[in-house]
């Protein structure tokens, strides 16, 4: 009997269970592509220096746009509703 | 499907460096070898609608997959991408050639890290010149994003792009042939050497080049804190932003020279210039070519007319102004047919790199069909004093038909030239012009230009 139980720690489900995470690990980690490029160290270390102040700064620029966008939008509404008037 | 064992025999020799795959040539076409290691990375490519937002853009080359037998374990697939018609270097083109490079690279590594992808590398060399646009040829660039990652190429775009195009810039254009001496890209720690502080007034110049070498002596080996590294993916946007904001506010300055006013203080008449123009016409029906070499094309006055009659024109010039000239008016009228390049004829790109075969040399790639060589030869026979017969030796080598000017002595464009040397020229006359070129040549047409003493011929090799 003791050996039966033994016998079942590999059954099917649990090999299919064992090779669904590691699949799903595959994805999760996906194969790094073999760097042939040497980034230097200072150049990468650089990039986390000045990636928080550029990052604020396209943000920022980004909302900027947006309000901008907005506003135009607004103004062009308002512009078409002077407009109709006159026409009619 | 296609048969072939020995794949690695016919390998392109500049590629051999990134192990994702390889380019070799196989019965006259150009393929890509990609390799088991480059999988998911290339699937990711296609599948995740990159490659084709990237294609229909006429950003990347466009490929299709093909067939291949091979005993190499380490391939995947097989890509034949659309063949071009000629490669030229980084260090042969002008500013703005470069300039548009560049900012095709950010561009698309803009587009790919909305696809969860960014580029690995970004090496000028991976641009081409493709019916008058830059493309990127390299298909095996791009590797799946992982979030917190830095940008392994921003080193390589520095020195490959911003450092010589600010050189260009803020010194001499003819500086961006340093690419040719630095292959792998202007190291920033010499660039820092040469470029003036005030080019730092400009912001991103100051972080990307000034601060970006200062960083590489303050961390250099330091290995433990760049494998700490983790910049986010607005971070990183930020950086490729402003790179972009860096590049594009590069402006290339108009200088004069010797040859950027030719046409406007040289002795060509209006009748004269028309009549070489109608000649070079009626010349162009008799040979029909579809290629064309205008050596001294400067700002390209006779390419531009060939390139009216739907014939392919490499325009070389050693004036790098002449030739960004040339660039912008092709791109501004959208003109495709003509592909502008700095090259000194007196001292063509040699082949460079590993055993001078990894960038091949000018003559090498050149296409060999017709060539135009107009008010041409007195310059190379007066001022560097190269004999009418090692003339017609190299035009043999690069002509099947060949349109020439001879510039007789008595012309005011010649007598410039002599200056104040005290040579007589003996020996350049109609008649030993004609001696020579006819060993390789036969004489098709000879046309007297009017209002001048000049001849324009049409040869055609033996």
């Amino acid at each position: 009997m003791k050996i039966k139980s033994q016998k079942k720690i590999f059954c099917f489900k649990d090999l299919l269970i064992v090779t669904i995470s590691l699949l799903s690990l595959k994805f999760f980690f996906a194969k790094p592509a073999l760097a042939y490029l040497d980034p230097g160290t200072g150049s990468y270390v650089f990039q986390i220096l000045i990636a928080g102040i550029l990052g604020i700064i396209v943000t920022i620029s980004a909302y900027w746009k947006k309000i901008v966008i907005f506003f135009k939008k607004k103004r062009k509404s308002s512009d078409e509703n002077d407009k109709q008037p006159q026409s009619t | 499907m296609k048969t072939t064992n020995n794949l690695n025999q016919h390998k392109v020799s500049g590629s051999y460096k990134d192990s994702s795959g390889h380019v070799f040539f196989h019965d006259g076409i150009y393929y890509r070898q990609i390799n088991k290691a480059y999988q998911s990375h290339y699937d990711r490519l296609i599948n995740s609608g990159l490659y084709e937002k990237l294609t229909s853009l006429s950003l990347l080359i466009p490929h299709h997959e093909v067939n291949f037998v091979t005993n190499d374990l380490l391939a995947y697939k097989f890509i034949k991408p659309q063949q071009m018609p000629f490669i030229s270097y980084p260090y042969e083109w002008s500013f703005s050639q470069l300039k548009d490079a560049a900012l095709l690279t950010l561009e698309i590594q803009k587009i790919a890290l909305t696809y969860k992808m960014i580029l690995k590398d970004a090496s000028a060399f991976n641009i081409q010149f493709l019916q008058g646009k830059p493309v990127l040829i390299d298909t095996l660039s791009f590797e799946i994003y992982k979030p917190g990652q830095a940008w392994t190429a921003y080193k390589q775009f520095c020195e490959h792009f911003l450092v010589p195009l600010t050189l260009a810039v803020y010194k001499n254009s003819q500086l961006l042939k340093l690419l040719s001496v630095f292959i792998d890209g202007i190291p920033l720690v010499l660039a820092t050497k040469i470029i003036p502080f005030h080019a730092y007034l400009k912001v991103p110049l100051f972080f990307h080049i000034f601060m970006h070498s200062l960083s590489q002596k303050q961390f250099k080996g330091e290995v433990n804190k760049a494998t700490k590294a983790n910049v986010s993916q607005m971070g990183l946007l930020g950086i490729i932003d402003n790179l972009h904001y860096a590049v594009q506010s590069l402006r290339n300055k108009q200088i004069k020279t010797t040859w950027s006013d030719y046409y406007d203080t040289s002795n060509y008449t209006k009748t004269s210039f028309n009549d070489k123009k109608r000649l070079l016409t009626a010349f162009l029906n008799i040979c029909k070519p579809n290629k064309i070499l205008d050596i001294g094309a400067n700002t390209g006055e006779f390419s531009l007319l060939a390139a009216k009659k739907d014939i392919d024109v490499i325009a070389v010039d050693s004036d790098s102004q002449v030739i960004n000239q040339l660039y912008n008016h092709c791109k501004k009228n959208n003109i495709t047919n003509v592909l502008p390049l700095c090259i000194d004829i007196t001292n063509p790109t040699p082949g460079i790199g590993w055993q001078n075969t990894e960038r091949l040399s000018f003559l090498n790639r050149v296409p060999k069909h017709t060539v135009f060589a107009l008010a041409l030869i007195h310059h190379l026979f007066v001022t560097y004093n190269l004999p009418f017969d090692y003339l017609c030796d190299f035009f043999q080598q690069i002509s099947k038909w060949l349109i020439i000017e001879f510039v007789p002595k008595t012309d005011p464009q010649f007598q410039k030239l002599i200056g104040l040397r005290t040579d007589d020229f003996s020996n350049y006359s109609q008649e030993n012009f004609e001696k020579s070129f006819k060993k390789y040549f036969t004489i098709e047409k000879i046309k007297p230009i009017r209002d001048t003493k000049r001849l324009l011929y049409l040869m055609k090799k033996k």
